[in-house]
Order: C-alpha cells, then sequence, then structure tokens
C-alpha cells in the first residue's frame, strides 16, 4: 500500500487522477545513494500528462556534475516504474541541465543500457552498473537498520531483545508513527537483500549473521558510520538544489526522531568545552 | 618595528582567544582561481564554477557570498586580506587543480599560485599535481616541481577528464611510480582528491577504497583525503581507522558549522572517533568559504552533551588547536614559534595592528 506522506508539487488547478498515479509511481524511484525518493528530494520538478498515454516527467538534480551512472539509474527506474501504468504507452523523461542529459534520455528509451548509451566505455559492462546498485543497497540497507535501532533503543528496547528479536515479530510490533515508518523502510529494503531477507532474525549484519547482545554497542558504532554518511549527503544535496533552483522547502530528511538543530556555540566568555 | 605589546603567549597568531592564548592556524586548502569567461574553454568551464559558486551561496553566511564576476576571477589583494587580515591565517596551502580540459590556462595552477607563493614565501606553502597518465613526461615534470617550487606535497584529482581516459586509480602502476618518487624528492603530502567526473563511469567517481592500498605500501608518505572522502565518508573512516598515515582534510565538512551545527557536530565525532586528533586538517576551500567565519565558529563551537556522549570524544580548545594548526605544521615541517617571528612584522601585520 502506499503511503501518500506528502502532497505533490502543484501548479494551481485540477491536477489528475492519471497525474496522481504518476506521481505516486515516482514515489518508487530511489535516488541510490541518498536512498529516499526522488519526489521526496524534489528531484521531479513537473509532471506532464498531455496525449492519452503519454508522460513527460521533468526530472533535475543538485548539480550539473551529478554522477551519470546514479542519473542514469534514477531515469532509468522512473521510465519502468511509470511505464508499467496501465494506460501509459510513452514515457519521456526530460533530465535538465546535467552534462550527460541528453545521452541519458534517449538511451533509455531507446532501450540501451548504460553501456550502450555510453559507447566511449570500451570493455565495461552494464554488470557494473549493477554492482554499483547492489554496493549502494547495502549502505543503504545499514542506514535504515541504525536508524531503526536507535529509535527502538531509545524507546527502552535491550540488546537482549534486539539481538533475539525475529523478523515477523518486527513486522507486527506496536511502534509509534516514526517507529512505524523506520521499520516499514527497514523491511523493506531487508527483504530484497538476498543474503538477509531469508533471515528469520529481524536485526542481522549484511552477511547474515546475528549480533550478539553484548556487541550491539560496537556494532552500532559500525553502522553509525553509514547512517551519518547519507544524512550529510542528503543535506549536502538538498541544501545545492535549493540553492541552484531557487527553491525553498523543509528537508523532509530529519534527524533521528525529528530532532531539530540546536544551537552549539559557547557563551560569549570564550570558554571552551 | 619594536613590539610595544606584550607577546602574547603562543606567539603572535591572528587568532587570539577572549583569554588571550594564540591559536596558529595553517589553512590546509586554498586556491587563487581564474575562472573567468575568457579562460573557459567550453561549457564545462562555466558550469565547473558555476558549482563551486553555489557551494558557496548554499553554506555561507550571507554577508560572505559574492557577486559571480568576483568569484570567477578575485585579485591577489582580495585573497591576501581575506586569508592574512581578516580571515585568522597565518599560512595556507595552496593545493593545485588544473581542469585543462575545462580551462585553457588552467584553473588554479601551481605555476598560477606560484606567483603568490614566490611574493610571500614565509605565509604560502605551494603543492603540485600531478597526473600519471603522463608517463615519463610527468615523471619530468615532478622532478620540475620540486626543484622549482620546493614542494612538498601534491594534490591529486584521480576523476579528473583527459582525452579519452575514464579517471586514473591510485593502484595504476604507473600512480605506483610516481608515489616512489614523490618518496625520492621528498614530497611526503598526498592530498587526494575524489570528485565528480564528466566521464560517464558506471563506477564509483568518489570511492576512496585505493587509498587504503596505496597508504599501505607507502608507510613513509601522508595520504590526506580532501573533504574526508564525502560523499564517501563511511568507506573514508573505515580506511583512516586502520592506516595510520591517512589523514582527513576538513574543506567541504566544516562549512556546515553555520547552517547545520548538528551535523556538523555529528561528523566531527564520528572523525574523532574513527581518526584521532592529530589527524584531521583544517582547511577553507577559499574562495569557496571564508575562513574568517569558519574559524570564529569553529572556535565558538561546543558539541552537544548527547553527541559526545555516545562517542566519548570531545572538542577541547587542545583538540582544536591541533585541527587548526599543529597537525598541518607537523606533516609541512614547521616550526611553529619559529615561523610566527618570521612574520610577526610583515605587511598583513601592520594592517591589523
Amino acid at each position: 500500500m502506499i503511503v501518500f506522506t506528502h502532497r505533490w508539487p502543484r501548479g494551481a488547478g485540477y491536477v489528475s487522477e492519471q497525474e496522481n498515479q504518476v506521481w505516486a509511481a515516482l514515489d518508487q524511484v530511489l535516488d541510490p545513494e541518498l536512498d529516499e525518493s526522488i519526489v521526496t528530494l524534489h528531484f521531479v520538478e513537473r509532471v506532464c500528462v498531455e496525449e492519452p498515454g503519454s508522460v513527460a516527467i521533468f526530472f533535475r538534480l543538485p548539480t550539473y556534475w551529478c554522477g551519470a551512472n546514479f542519473t542514469y539509474l534514477m531515469v532509468e527506474d522512473i521510465y519502468t516504474h511509470v511505464r508499467a501504468l496501465a494506460w501509459v504507452d510513452q514515457v519521456h523523461v526530460y533530465v535538465q541541465d546535467h552534462f550527460a542529459a541528453e545521452e541519458i534520455s534517449t538511451a533509455i528509451e531507446a532501450g540501451k543500457n548504460f553501456a550502450e548509451a555510453f559507447p566511449d566505455n570500451t570493455g565495461e559492462e552494464d554488470v557494473a552498473l549493477q554492482q554499483l546498485r547492489l554496493g549502494f543497497q547495502k549502505k543503504s540497507f545499514l542506514g535504515r537498520q541504525e536508524r531503526l535501532l536507535r529509535h527502538l533503543l531509545r524507546h527502552g528496547w535491550s540488546p537482549q531483545r534486539l539481538a533475539t528479536l525475529t523478523r515477523d515479530a518486527l513486522a507486527t510490533e506496536v511502534l509509534t508513527p516514526m517507529g512505524q515508518r523506520l521499520r516499514d523502510r527497514y523491511l523493506a529494503l531487508r527483504d530484497e537483500i538476498a543474503t538477509v531477507g531469508q533471515k528469520p532474525l529481524a536485526f542481522v549484519t549484511l552477511e547474515g549473521e546475528a549480533i550478539a547482545p553484548q556487541d550491539f554497542p560496537h556494532y552500532l558504532h559500525e553502522i553509525r558510520r553509514s547512517r551519518v554518511n547519507i544524512e550529510f549527503n542528503t543535506a549536502f544535496c538538498e541544501g545545492l538544489l535549493q540553492t541552484r533552483y531557487g527553491l525553498s522547502f523543509d528537508a523532509e530528511q530529519s534527524g533521528i526522531d525529528g530532532e531539530k538543530e540546536e544551537s552549539c556555540e559557547s557563551s560569549a566568555t570564550g570558554r571552551l568545552s | 618595528m619594536e613590539q610595544l605589546y606584550e607577546k602574547p603567549k603562543g606567539g603572535w597568531t591572528m587568532y587570539r582567544t577572549a583569554d588571550g592564548e594564540s591559536i596558529f592556524v595553517l589553512d590546509g586548502h586554498v586556491h587563487w582561481w581564474n575562472a573567468s569567461p575568457d579562460n573557459w574553454r567550453n561549457r564545462h568551464g562555466q558550469e565547473f564554477i558555476d558549482c563551486f559558486h553555489d557551494y558557496q551561496k548554499n553554506l555561507s553566511p550571507k554577508a560572505y557570498i559574492w557577486e559571480d564576476e568576483k568569484f570567477r576571477q578575485y585579485d591577489q589583494e582580495t585573497l591576501l586580506h581575506d586569508l592574512f587580515v581578516e580571515g585568522y591565517d597565518d599560512m595556507a596551502i595552496f593545493q593545485p587543480t588544473y581542469l585543462t580540459e575545462f580551462y585553457k590556462a588552467g584553473f588554479n595552477t601551481t605555476e598560477r599560485d606560484g606567483e603568490l607563493w614566490r611574493q610571500y614565501p614565509d605565509r604560502f606553502l605551494l603543492n603540485g599535481a600531478f597526473d600519471p597518465r603522463e608517463g615519463e613526461a610527468g615523471i619530468e615534470y615532478l622532478h620540475f616541481l620540486s626543484e622549482e617550487y620546493s614542494i612538498k606535497g601534491v594534490k591529486l584529482y584521480t576523476a579528473e577528464w583527459r582525452g579519452a581516459s575514464k579517471g586514473w586509480d591510485l593502484r595504476d602502476p604507473w600512480s605506483l611510480r610516481y608515489l616512489e618518487t614523490c618518496e625520492k624528492l621528498g614530497i611526503t603530502n598526498i592530498h587526494i582528491h575524489k570528485g565528480p567526473t564528466i566521464k560517464p563511469l558506471n563506477m564509483d567517481a568518489f570511492d576512496v577504497h585505493d587509498v587504503d592500498e596505496v597508504a599501505s605500501a607507502f608507510p613513509n608518505l601522508n595520504f590526506i583525503v580532501e573533504h574526508v572522502g564525502l560523499p564517501r565518508l563511511d568507506d573514508f573512516c573505515w580506511i583512516a581507522q586502520q592506516e595510520p598515515n591517512v589523514y582527513g582534510g576538513l574543506a567541504v565538512a566544516m562549512p556546515f558549522i553555520y547552517t547545520r551545527p548538528r551535523y556538523f557536530a555529528t561528523i566531527i565525532s564520528e572523525l574523532l572517533f574513527w581518526l584521532n586528533e592529530d589527524r584531521l586538517l583544517f582547511g577553507s576551500d577559499y574562495a569557496i568559504w571564508h575562513p574568517k567565519w569558519l574559524i570564529e565558529k569553529f572556535m565558538a563551537f561546543q558539541l552537544p552533551q548527547d553527541i559526545a556522549d555516545e562517542t566519548g570524544v570531545s572538542l577541547t580548545l587542545e583538540v582544536k588547536r591541533k585541527i587548526l594548526g599543529e597537525n598541518a605544521a607537523r606533516l609541512y615541517g614547521i616550526d611553529i614559534p619559529k615561523q610566527l617571528e618570521k612574520i610577526k612584522n610583515d605587511r598583513f601585520h601592520a594592517q591589523v595592528a
């Protein structure tokens, strides 16, 4: 079930059911590095349903230099998800203000893979791009796992309980709204990763191994890096996007449990911690 | 010129705390670029500098945001004033960026930076750059840089576009030869910049894993990963934890101290946890960001208690002192008291007094 957590960006006037369906499909597309929906990230500027069955999507990025590989993955996913709508015959994705815009858009529409889109890459196979995707899925997994674990620990869960919890028990656990969101995101990705998805325990390493209760503090330290990295990158990219296009929005991505930014300045006496 | 005042403890530095303590600042990363339209080779020249400008606009306090014209090309007096009069830098390291595929005369080359270095050799350190794809010719050029500019460090941009090449890896055979040459020539500081590439790689242009192997292979060289490997901070921390000769340059991370202080707190505490206070280096990345506000805010900064508790680290005055100057001084063989004596009467001090 798709949860509409925000209103789609829209101009004045009527928004059709078809447009809504396109936005919902786009919401399934994630930025591989930031592990967040391209709609939430405001990468989708506009959706146009013009002739029957024809959809145009206007896509933008924080910089002209954003990696062609990641851009390609996102555009490919856009194409796949929108094309899957029953009434859609044609999808045109317009990548704006990007060094490889035209090659990417044209190639994907023609059904070419990355290597075919960029024939300069002699000897490279498309397999490498899928490996890239998997590599970032793993980073995203750790980020989602870390956030969920921190949330549960803050709500009084013990390492013992976390270590023995099964996946199925986690799925039905009663949690706060934030906890539910973190849980659902965690399980959705967990199920996609081969080494992890089959395991009965809720919380395992990327290799599918259990984590002993006494090892939780150390493990959390390890995976915190992944979450911090994704968080920073998201803040950086979102900021650049707003500057580049003159936008202003509250980043959906907030700290754990919606923590606000605090002042970190010392008092005027110059005393330092 | 006689000193009419009692010499402050720690020497005549630009920055002093409210209690009168001197903090020596060695800015690890500055540029003197020419990105004016007549230097653009193609559209990429414009897009590159515009992207830099977005970094400035997005993260700087409003008063420090420049107009396009100035940002594309600022003169040497502007740079000198910003760094040494207003900016609290006592010294600064020029880190070159060539980008000859985007700029006719290069962006911020060793030769161009060298003009300023020659005029103020006690204020600047000048680094070179190499591209192992230049083969034997590049080795000769490295010798030339060493003789001409006494370089003690190089900045490497592994994702840089060159003809049909997709960028290079530190582990490539030619790269290893270059690193051996660096060791022979006493060029001990290898600054690595992982950046976006316009070549459509299917690999990750930001990947820092090649640093791991070369750091092990060359224990006598120092590998400074610029902007602490962002956007691959997680991998950088993993590598740096294991390799004692891997350091982190704090450009790009530090500006968050103004707009997202809590994120900055998280990052700096993470870095102190995985590395230590001896392996982090301040860098403004001027003229993207101005050292004045970066240093003021850093000196005033305190870690929120919950973040400090989580990692067990602390950001004391001593730690800040190391980050702002002592660590870089150690890497570049700068005797701080001696250096401060050399510069205490120069034109920049006179302007501040």
